[in-house]
């Protein structure tokens, strides 16, 4: 109960501590414009919560390095050119930092996403990205981005579809496949240039 | 009344027949009712008894609907010789005509009926108590145009047989605008049913401006081949009085038509296949295949060289002469234009399907008997319209007097029999 | 029975008959329902054939158009579909009302960047629409990357994993046309666009010709070749008269953006499903919406639109 008031004062109120907070209620200070919206809490679903229990303030090791520990150890976001610093504010382990150094709750992350993301983050706030879990009338709940991606390995992985659909009762499906197709320079020879046979 | 004696005597004519006679009545009677047991299965379990799909949802029952109307709508080359033209030799024929147009469009009929998915709810068209979707449903106009066209030709026959029954002559004058009013009604339906299928956009085989031409084209020869047919069966098996040169102009129609009627297959393939793109994949699954999936390329192959091997016949002069070989033209031309208006029409519009997935047909057991059973419905209803009908217009049906009639009593049949040596 | 019928008069939608004629038909079918009433009453204890009562197959046969029943018949019909459902399913249902709100053009946007042709949308269409097991309201196609040829779409894949490398997946369902060819096709009226922009079929007044199958160039409809297979343990109970509740044998049906959701504020089922987030769903009328955003913004496209059908379910994508 306690969590849940401190994750809404957190989300809906400036927080006076370390680095400034942006309420999502106004869409923020980047699009004035755009609808409002109402995040689905994130805190809640964090694996690991309560990061100052083990990281004391101040106390962690700003050199970027590969971790030993439980920690995720990959980071296959950035092609390298991140590590967990990056994100995460080594001051406070409990908060995240934006590019500019401001300290942002995880609630906020998609404050970070859009540095690098901006195009995708301007569709985000005005629903051309994401996942909106309210219904169309309703008051606009949406999901924040690392609900669906990973920060440490945000590409979204194959996995098996459902099944392809019947034909009518009583028929069966026929064997009939599209045929494969050429791109237009693959029909002709590489070294020559001359059309290939056939094509 | 005399109406009521008309019926009478009309119902009474169709129990007088030779063997082959009965034999036919019987025949056709059995394939109906195995059609009818057929259909009852159909009500019983839905049209999932056929071979149709989402993919093609029309398939043989409407394949048949089609050459039906374009058979009822060639009636009309025997009413314009015999009235327009005003050739006697026609006129005698014209009325085994205009059956043959009642039957055909009675079977037409018949085909919708048994491939639409509630039969219980055709009310639903009626205007008033349900809805009628006129003028905006092509499928409205159909309806309208084929109910119109069956009481059209149902009451002019009516009107010409009554008027021989009674022994009065009847007036052209009184009947003439409802002929030409045929007319034009029998171009119509087939218009319409060609329109059924070329208003729609989304299927590039039928949305062209020759479907409705291609239609009129190839009833005008498949509509005068049954003709001819017929009116030789009837020569031949009733007696009935069929002049050469009635059978001579039907010919010349037939002839012209069929040439028409290969020469717009002949536009047809140039404009599918010259510049070829997505759009003439039907046409490229019906002549030749399409990714593998070719069966109806045999079918409207045979249909084309069916119809070629008709029209040189036709055009050769002592082939034509010969009368074996000039019926063969025409049972080709029959069968010919059945294929390619048929399902060498309907069933490639389906495939591939709008959004390109090939998913072939062709039609099952249940569906080619329930067909056979409402052929045998139609041949059923056209030999007791002709019988009665033939009868009426030889003056061996007459309207009596009651005392006559008595005083006839047991010579009844002997009297009747003096009538029947013909005229 | 708790069924409610929502401003029934409201119902009368833009192409009802002229009032006179209207007025007419309601005397000579009230007249005819006094007798039905009469017979209905007199045998609704006896069940008749395919589990029915004689006076419930009556009362079917005569059963109006949805546009111009009364709110007493439309409550009668909706009894019925829930007595139905009972006797042939075996299931409680409730059957409802739902017009279509007013100041509301539903607009749909699928942004094929995001689609990895999972089929979730499938799935939960099938399960909320009461769905029978042969039909599939949304195909979702396989193309070929760097094409649009709809002759090389394969919707019947079948992969270990997706999305597969070198093609992209393009969901299809009925694109609710603003000029819908099969609205024009029906002889008897039993589909029409709602003022919502939903093509609506009333699957009691539909008589199964399958012209409209024809006319429409995007393969969304569907016939029900059979009775309906549906499981009692499976059947979703909350229905609507003009969208998922149990439908009878020989009528078509299609995706009516679920109306059982969307009338009441609830997001389309396949749009619930989409685990990534692909769908974009709202009122067109609402400057502020999402789908407008989209569809305002992004380089969007619909399908055949030389047709002149006008989808109102547009693609787009983020590259």
């Amino acid at each position: 109960m306690l969590r849940l008031l401190s994750m809404i004062l957190a989300v809906s109120t400036p927080c006076i501590i370390g680095a400034e907070e942006i309420d999502p209620g106004q869409a923020g200070q980047l699009y004035p414009e755009a609808p409002g919206f109402t995040l689905q809490p994130r805190n809640a679903k964090l694996k690991f919560e309560d990061c100052s229990r083990c990281h004391e303030e101040g106390d962690t090791d700003p050199e970027p390095r590969r971790l030993k520990t439980r920690h995720v150890r990959e980071i296959d976001h950035g092609g390298n050119r991140f590590w967990c610093l990056t994100c995460h504010d080594g001051g406070n382990m409990d908060y995240l930092r934006t590019s500019g150094n401001e300290k942002i709750d995880f609630d906020q992350s998609y404050l970070i996403c859009g540095s690098c993301h901006a195009d995708r983050q301007k569709d985000w706030y005005f629903g051309g990205h994401g996942k909106r879990v309210s219904g169309w009338q309703d008051e606009r709940v949406i999901l924040v981005c690392t609900e669906c991606h990973d920060p440490h390995k945000p590409a979204v992985e194959p996995r098996p579809p459902k099944p392809p659909p019947p034909v009518r009762i009583g028929l069966e499906r026929q064997a009939h496949q599209p045929p494969d197709s050429s791109r237009v320079w693959e029909r002709y020879d590489e070294q020559h240039g001359s059309k290939r046979h056939g094509q | 009344m005399a109406l009521l004696l008309f019926f009478r005597d009309a119902f009474r004519e169709l129990f007088r027949g030779s063997l082959l006679y009965w034999g036919w009545i019987v025949f056709l009677w059995a394939i109906i009712a195995l059609g009818g047991w057929k259909y009852i299965g159909q009500l019983n379990n839905g049209l999932v008894v056929t071979n149709m799909s989402n993919q093609v949802s029309w398939g043989f029952y409407i394949s048949n609907f089609t050459f039906l109307v374009g058979v009822a709508a060639a009636a009309v080359m025997l009413v314009i010789p015999a009235y327009i033209f005003d050739r006697k030799d026609i006129r005698d024929v014209v009325l085994l005509g205009d059956t043959m147009a009642v039957t055909a469009v009675m079977m037409a009929m018949l085909f919708v009926i048994v491939d639409i998915g509630r039969p219980d709810r055709i009310w639903h068209m009626i205007p008033v108590i349900g809805r009628f979707n006129f003028p905006v449903s092509l499928l409205a106009w159909d309806v309208i145009v084929l109910s119109g066209y069956l009481l059209l030709n149902l009451g002019i026959s009516f009107y010409l047989l009554f008027g021989h029954y009674q022994g009065r002559e009847v007036k052209l004058k009184t009947y003439l605008p409802f002929i030409m009013l045929a007319i034009f009604w029998a171009i119509s339906i087939h218009t319409v049913t060609a329109f059924l299928y070329s208003a729609n956009t989304g299927r590039p085989f039928w949305h062209n401006a020759l479907l409705a031409p291609r239609f009129i084209a190839s009833a005008f020869c498949s509509g005068p081949a049954i003709a001819i047919l017929i009116l030789q069966i009837v020569r031949k098996l009733a007696g009935y009085p069929v002049r050469q040169s009635a059978i001579d102009t039907l010919r010349v129609t037939m002839t012209v038509a069929l040439q028409i009627t290969l020469f717009f297959v002949v536009a047809e393939l140039f404009t599918e296949f010259y510049s070829e793109g997505t759009e003439s994949d039907s046409a490229r699954y019906l002549f030749f295949g399409l990714h593998g999936a070719a069966k109806l390329t045999p079918w409207i192959w045979t249909a084309l060289a069916m119809l070629v091997v008709a029209v040189s016949i036709l055009m050769i002069h002592n082939l034509r002469r010969n009368p074996l070989f000039f019926n063969i033209a025409c049972v080709l031309t029959v069968i010919g234009v059945w294929i390619e208006k048929g399902m060498g029409l309907v069933i490639p519009g389906y495939i591939p399907t709008p959004l390109g997935e090939i998913f072939e047909y062709l039609p099952n057991s249940t569906e080619v008997m329930i067909s056979l059973g409402i052929l045998a419905i139609g041949l059923l209803t056209f030999t007791l319209l002709a019988k009665a009908g033939m009868a009426i217009e030889r003056g061996q049906v007459r309207l009596r007097d009651d005392i006559e009639e008595e005083l006839a009593g047991l010579d009844n049949d002997e009297d009747e029999a003096s009538l029947t040596r013909p005229t | 029975m708790n069924s409610t019928v929502a401003s029934a008069m409201a119902n009368e939608h833009d192409n009802k008959k002229p009032e006179a004629v209207d007025h007419y038909r309601r005397a000579f079918l009230k007249r005819l329902g006094v007798t039905t009433a009469a017979v209905a009453g007199a045998t609704s204890v006896h069940a008749a054939w395919g589990g029915k009562t004689l006076g419930d197959a009556f009362a079917d046969f005569f059963q109006q158009h949805y546009q111009q029943m009364s709110a007493q018949e439309l409550q009668e019909t909706l009894d019925r579909i829930e007595r139905k459902a009972q006797q042939q399913y075996g299931t409680r249902i409730t059957c409802t009302d739902t017009p279509p709100l007013e100041g509301v053009v539903f607009g749909y946007a699928i942004n094929i960047s995001k689609c990895k042709g999972y089929r979730d949308c499938v799935q939960a269409c099938a399960e909320e629409n009461n769905l029978p097991a042969d039909i599939r309201y949304i195909h979702v196609l396989e193309m070929d990357e760097g094409n649009t040829s709809l002759e090389l779409a394969d919707r019947y894949y079948e992969h270990e994993t997706v999305p597969v490398e070198g093609k992209y997946y393009l969901p299809v369902q009925c694109m609710q046309c603003d000029n819908p060819p099969c609205v024009k096709a029906c002889p008897v009226e039993a589909t029409w666009m709602d003022s919502d922009g939903i093509v609506v079929v009333d699957y009691d007044w539909c008589i199964g010709c399958r012209y409209c199958m024809s006319a429409c160039p995007y393969s969304a409809r569907f016939f029900n070749w059979t009775r309906p297979q549906l499981a009692a343990d499976s059947i979703n109970p909350n229905t609507n008269y003009i969208g998922n509740r149990p439908r009878p044998v020989g009528v078509v049906e299609k995706c009516h953006f679920c109306t059982q959701r969307t009338r009441k504020g609830r997001q389309p089922a396949c749009q619930q499903a989409c685990p990534t987030g692909a769908r974009i769903f709202g009122n067109l009328l609402d400057p502020n919406s999402e789908i407008r955003y989209v569809l305002e913004n992004k380089a969007v496209y619909r399908l055949k639109e030389e047709l002149g059908t006008e989808p109102k379910f547009w693609y787009f994508s983020d590259r």
